[in-house]
């Protein structure tokens, strides 16, 4: 078995593989594409002066689809380093597109407007070539399906060890032996064997630490972890946020927690954004907002949950759906299902208030 | 509730795996080894286990969607299984379906209406001419306006199709449905709508259903008995209060502890380690003992038998008597939310009842 990381073919390589010199050459070096950089040169373009008072500080964030309809709007947030915030609402509230916003992900044709302060830099305005060297290396995402989002032709190894080659200048032997440390960490059993395997190898699970392991790999100051468990077996599931947590605290990183699961947020996070038709409904501290809840919808949410702790029959349920991001409802987002809705609900859409310390919702109604 | 409706007896699929030149293939994957149970008029059974247990396969070989390697099923008073060389279409009638993914289970190509009209024409139902009034009926059962029969499925929302694929199993006015993760693919606020839809479904019109889940919490619900499978096999049966109060399997009580729940500051039991062994091998002895915390000598040696613990509890397990109960099951809802939340919840049970209330004055 070799010790070389990238002795296969990379699928995306330019021209043949460099003769084994003991040295290795980062494929995009060889296509001249990037500055060879070794691992204490980072770049530092992207830095302005000035320490910044967040970690992550979001504003006014619109994302708009090629229609022309806005999809994420005007979302606003801030973390601290360390920080684990989460972001809550069902499918089509904008929480992926958001995430996706921060990476620079976002598919072609959509727009996006705001700013997103990073370690100090507007993420949205910086050049490509920038945020790609940040991509991966101080923010990193883990994505909700670990077997569509891990490349069938690629050892899992080397896609570990891929980011350490690509930002810290590592040589294979080096990359490698950091990588089974981290697989180790990950407790994916059998690291070093797992190593020199292809995901389809893998169990559900196992492919989530994989994926776990590829975002930490340099340990990023901002983690995003978009659904990360919902593919997965409720005893993986376990398994996997109790990893994370253990992880996080680890390596003080700062995470953003995305999930359409409110019991799998009310355990792992310090604060909650709630999100409903693209827009930021209620956010807090994750004891005022579970013990508290202000807005209508995160309360309708709540009551939604089939619990396996009470005796009731009936799920107090959320009427009627999720309106069209083609034609909102001119006021308040939530009113054609709010219970509460009154005349001004229908004509103005309200602003995030706060109504405790640090707990803010955007509903005329509120505090209720 | 009389005797049973539908018995399953011994059922188990087995296929073969990997092929020699000539030959048959000695490898079997287990998927379902040996299942029994009955539901009886009117009752909601739920089967629940992680993917790969077999419950899926279970619920097919019901509806005849795929045939048991050995095993029968028994449904009012036919008999069809292992052998059984024609699919009976009768049986089929009383016996319907619903799956999960309700965008794959439509026909993209047919209308709601089309699609909920079908099995009304194959099996002749109603007259032709009074097709679509029937049609408009279904939708109207299962909350969707008529007006609705003329859209494509990609115009319907994922909890609307469900209902277009519930309204489709209710046509031929079967005795017996299976939901298959009839609301795993659904938002939490939408799941909440389909699952008492369910329920009411099934009052009204005095159904039998086989709910087949991933999700304890769920199942919870809507059950009148839960079984939990695990790989291949059911662990335990019993009434639906029962295995959260007083789970008498490792495997039922990892499960339950594994859910996460909508509290804070609550501190989730450990759970299991590993993952679900491949069904292909499965573990000597009891199939659970390379996960199972409890485990002892015998639990690798000795398979244990289904035993009954308490009327209507049945257990496989050599070390039920030692397992934990759970401490926070059966709480009344008012202790779960403070009153303040339960007070602002009835206003939404309120809006859903009069949406309900006024769709049905209008038709």
């Amino acid at each position: 078995m070799s010790p070389y990381v990238l002795d296969c073919i990379h699928p995306f390589a330019r021209g043949p593989l460099p003769a084994k010199t003991g040295k290795t050459l980062l494929f995009a070096q060889q296509a001249g594409r990037i500055e060879p950089r070794t691992a204490s040169g980072k770049a530092t373009a992207w830095q302005s002066e000035g320490p910044p008072q967040f970690l992550l500080d979001v504003r006014d964030l619109r994302v708009t689809s090629s229609g022309g309809y806005p999809l994420v709007d005007g979302v606003s947030f801030t973390l601290n380093r360390g920080e684990t915030l989460g972001i809550v609402g069902e499918s089509g509230c904008g929480k992926s597109l958001t995430s996706l916003a921060l990476m620079g992900l976002l598919p072609p044709g959509m727009s996006v407007s705001g700013q997103v302060e990073f370690e100090g830099a507007d993420l949205l305005k910086l050049a490509p070539a920038t945020v790609r060297d940040l991509r991966g290396d101080r923010l990193a995402m883990i994505f909700q399906d670990p077997m569509t989002s891990l490349n069938p032709t690629l050892t899992v190894g080397y896609q570990i060890a891929e980011g350490l080659i690509r930002h810290r200048g590592c040589d294979r032997r080096e990359a490698r032996d950091r990588s089974i440390e981290l697989l180790r960490k990950v407790k994916l059993p059998a690291a070093e064997r797992r190593f020199d395997e292809y995901p389809h190898q893998l169990s559900g699970g196992m492919r989530q630490r994989v994926m776990i392991a590829m975002a930490l790999i340099c340990q990023p100051a901002l983690l995003i972890a978009d659904e990360p468990t919902t593919a997965l077996d409720v005893t993986v599931q376990a398994q996997i946020l109790d990893l994370l947590a253990e992880l996080k605290d680890d390596l003080g990183s700062a995470m953003i927690f995305i999930s359409h699961d409110l019991g799998v947020v009310a355990e792992n996070v310090d604060r909650v954004a709630v999100l409903y038709a693209g827009r930021l409904v209620e956010e807090g501290p994750t004891r005022s907002l579970f013990e508290q809840p202000q807005h209508p919808y995160t309360i309708g949410l709540m009551g939604s949950i089939p619990r396996i702790d009470t005796t009731s029959e009936w799920l107090p349920a959320i009427a009627g759906t999720l309106p069209l991001a083609s034609d909102p409802p001119p006021g308040c987002r939530f009113e054609p299902r709010c219970p509460f809705a009154g005349d001004k609900c229908r004509e103005e859409s309200p602003d995030l208030a706060e109504v405790s310390a640090g707990h803010r919702a955007a509903c005329w109604k509120a505090p209720l | 509730m009389t005797g049973p409706v539908l018995r399953a007896v011994d059922l188990a699929k087995h296929y073969p795996v990997g092929s020699r030149w000539f030959g048959r293939s000695q490898t079997l994957l287990r998927a379902v080894d040996g299942v029994s149970f009955e539901v009886a008029k009117g009752e909601t059974l739920s089967l629940v286990g992680e993917s790969g247990c077999g419950k899926s396969t279970t619920g097919r070989m019901l509806v005849q969607l795929i045939d048991p390697s050995s095993g029968h099923v028994e449904f009012e008073g036919r008999q069809y299984g292992a052998g059984s060389r024609r699919k009976a279409l009768r049986i089929s009638r009383r016996i319907q379906f619903v799956f999960q993914d309700p965008y794959a289970s439509l026909n993209p190509r047919m209308t709601a209406g089309e699609a909920i009209g079908e099995p009304l024409s194959l099996h002749n139902m109603v007259p032709r001419r009074q097709r679509w009034t029937r049609v408009a009926e279904l939708l109207e059962m299962v909350g969707l306006p008529r007006s609705f029969a003329a859209r494509y499925p990609h115009e319907l929302s994922g909890g609307q199709r469900q209902r277009v694929g519930i309204a489709r199993a209710l046509a031929l006015e079967p005795s017996f449905i299976v939901c298959d993760e009839a609301v795993s693919a659904l938002d939490v606020s939408v799941q909440a709508q389909v699952l008492n839809l369910l329920k009411t479904l099934k009052m009204r019109l005095g159904l039998s259903l086989l709910f087949i889940a991933h999700d304890l919490a769920v199942v919870k619900h809507i059950s009148d008995r839960i079984a939990v499978m695990y790989l291949g096999r059911l662990v335990e049966v019993a009434e639906a209060s029962e295995p959260f109060a007083n789970p008498r399997h490792p495997y039922t009580r990892a499960l339950l502890g594994a859910i996460p729940q909508p509290v804070f500051g609550r501190v989730r039991a450990a759970t299991v380690g590993g993952d679900v062994p491949s069904p292909i091998d499965p573990p000597s002895g009891c199939r659970f003992h390379t996960r199972c915390p409890m485990k002892t000598d015998i639990c690798a040696r000795i398979d244990p038998a289904m035993e009954t613990i308490a009327p209507g509890h049945v257990v496989g397990c050599h070390r039920w008597r030692d397992v934990e109960p759970m401490p926070e099951a059966g709480r009344a809802a008012d202790d779960v939310h403070s009153a303040r939340i339960q007070r602002l919840l009835g206003f939404f049970q309120d809006k859903a009842g009069s949406a309900a209330g006024q769709q049905e004055l209008r038709s």
